[in-house]
């Protein structure tokens, strides 16, 4: 029973993308704000934000879930510790802490979502001096909800999520604005917007890579559980009388299929990475176009089949035999 | 840097898998004080990684960087019991007399 384990590494599942294919959709977005007035493709930068927030939250849902999951099942294998109320006590209120700092993930995701579109609105609006009040508004709470301490001794939070070389990355986001490209009235915004959108997507890529990570886990637990208590223990118990094999035959099924169902965990981060490059190709005035679209139908296939792996799982009552937990 | 607080959480992640994959009806033959420090193993390690895991999530591998090799020390230890004894019984034994240390460096970074 006792097996080596070898964990899927947050490290080890970045994949390297080529320049080109990070050339992405959301450089559309601002095509519409060229000093030319074009609005060839504008409808890339919301479709393509949209899209973006919705799969990333299906993705936090799916985290949160089989968090959840994990935990509860491996509460009911300690109830019988040294005091269950307080070990209780105490999951919950890690699990709540993590949660929490997931869903204020979702909140950034969604403010930058607003972002885009209003930018997106901004490019295309026919009202002489427009000055885009509402997208100063949402850059300006990106930027508190970045620098806001959340306890006393948690003044330099976002300081530690950054090397020197990435604060100087930040820092030199304003200077690859090309000015000629843009109407003035976008360039002002992207002068000021432009290292907060750029900090925020950081922020989004390191803590979508832990997610991921986390996500990773908890679904290489749940099976590993599943393969204990649904497929070896009720085939070694051989003088039970309960043991049925056809769901003995299902349950070792439904392992295999969700061994195999290879995550796209590293197309998730390859996303977000391509966003954050889309918004230097944004600034920059460039034209590509890439793959941002690809890479989420991908995701969302994904998710779909995740969704229902899970579903059948939970429908064959999970814990159900009596010799598991 | 990052590797090591990474890898200190696969350490992590590894025992409490062995420590998941104990069969029950083995357990069940214990003696209630060794099922009892198998189930606080499971609890403390579990809530350790959920600890950890929020902590780099939103403070990044920085917020390690002080205790970073005594928590890998740690973690390997704990770890290493889970490798090289086959014994499950001394294993739940040995997780437990080592947990302490674990409990004090993650209480320092939180």
């Amino acid at each position: 029973m006792k097996t080596k384990v070898t964990q899927p590494s947050e490290k080890s599942k970045q994949t390297p993308l080529s320049g080109t294919a990070l050339r992405v959709t959301l450089t559309a977005m601002l095509l519409s704000g060229c000093s030319n007035s074009t609005l060839v493709k504008s409808y890339s930068l919301s479709a393509s934000s949209v899209a973006y927030t919705k799969t990333v939250n299906e993705l936090l849902d799916e985290t949160i879930n089989h968090v959840i999951d994990v935990d509860s099942k491996e509460l009911l294998r300690t109830r019988i510790g040294t005091n269950p109320k307080q070990m209780l006590k105490d999951k919950n209120k890690s699990m709540k802490a993590l949660i929490g700092e997931i869903n204020n993930l979702r909140q950034q995701i969604s403010l930058m979502n607003n972002y885009f579109i209003n930018l997106q609105a901004l490019a295309d609006s026919t009202v002489k001096d427009d000055a885009g009040v509402n997208l100063g508004r949402i850059s300006s709470r990106i930027q508190y909800m970045n620098n806001r301490p959340r306890s006393a001794d948690d003044s330099t939070r976002i300081d530690k999520l950054f090397s020197e070389k990435e604060e100087g990355y930040i820092s030199q986001m304003a200077s690859m604005i090309v000015g000629s490209f843009y109407a003035a009235r976008i360039e002002t915004a992207l002068r000021r917007d432009a290292p907060i959108i750029a900090k925020q997507m950081l922020i989004q890529e390191k803590q979508l890579k832990v997610i991921l990570g986390i996500l990773q886990n908890r679904l290489d637990t749940a099976n590993r559980m599943h393969l204990t208590d649904k497929v070896i223990i009720p085939y070694a118990a051989i003088k039970d009388p309960s043991f049925n094999q056809d769901e003995w035959v299902s349950n070792r099924r439904k392992w295999f299929q969700l061994e195999q169902a290879a995550p796209i965990f590293a197309d998730v981060q390859a996303a977000q990475k391509a966003l954050r490059l889309a918004w230097e190709d944004i600034l920059r005035g460039k034209k590509d176009i890439g793959a941002v679209d690809t890479m989420l139908t991908d995701v969302n296939d994904f998710l779909g089949t995740l969704h229902a792996l899970d579903q059948s799982r939970k429908d064959e009552s999970y814990l159900s035999h009596p010799l598991g937990e | 840097m990052s590797a090591t607080v990474q890898e200190s959480l696969d350490s992590l992640r590894n025992t409490r898998n062995v420590l998941n994959e104990m069969p029950g009806n083995l357990r069940n033959g214990w003696s209630l004080e060794d099922q009892i420090k198998f189930a606080d193993d499971l609890h403390r390690i579990s809530q350790r990684i959920l600890q950890i895991e929020t902590v780099k999530m939103t403070k990044g591998n920085q917020a390690f960087k002080k205790h970073e090799t005594q928590l890998k020390k740690a973690s390997a230890k704990l770890e290493s019991f889970s490798e090289n004894e086959s014994n499950f019984l001394l294993m739940v034994r040995n997780i437990n007399n080592s947990l302490g240390i674990l409990d004090e460096i993650v209480e320092l970074i939180h």
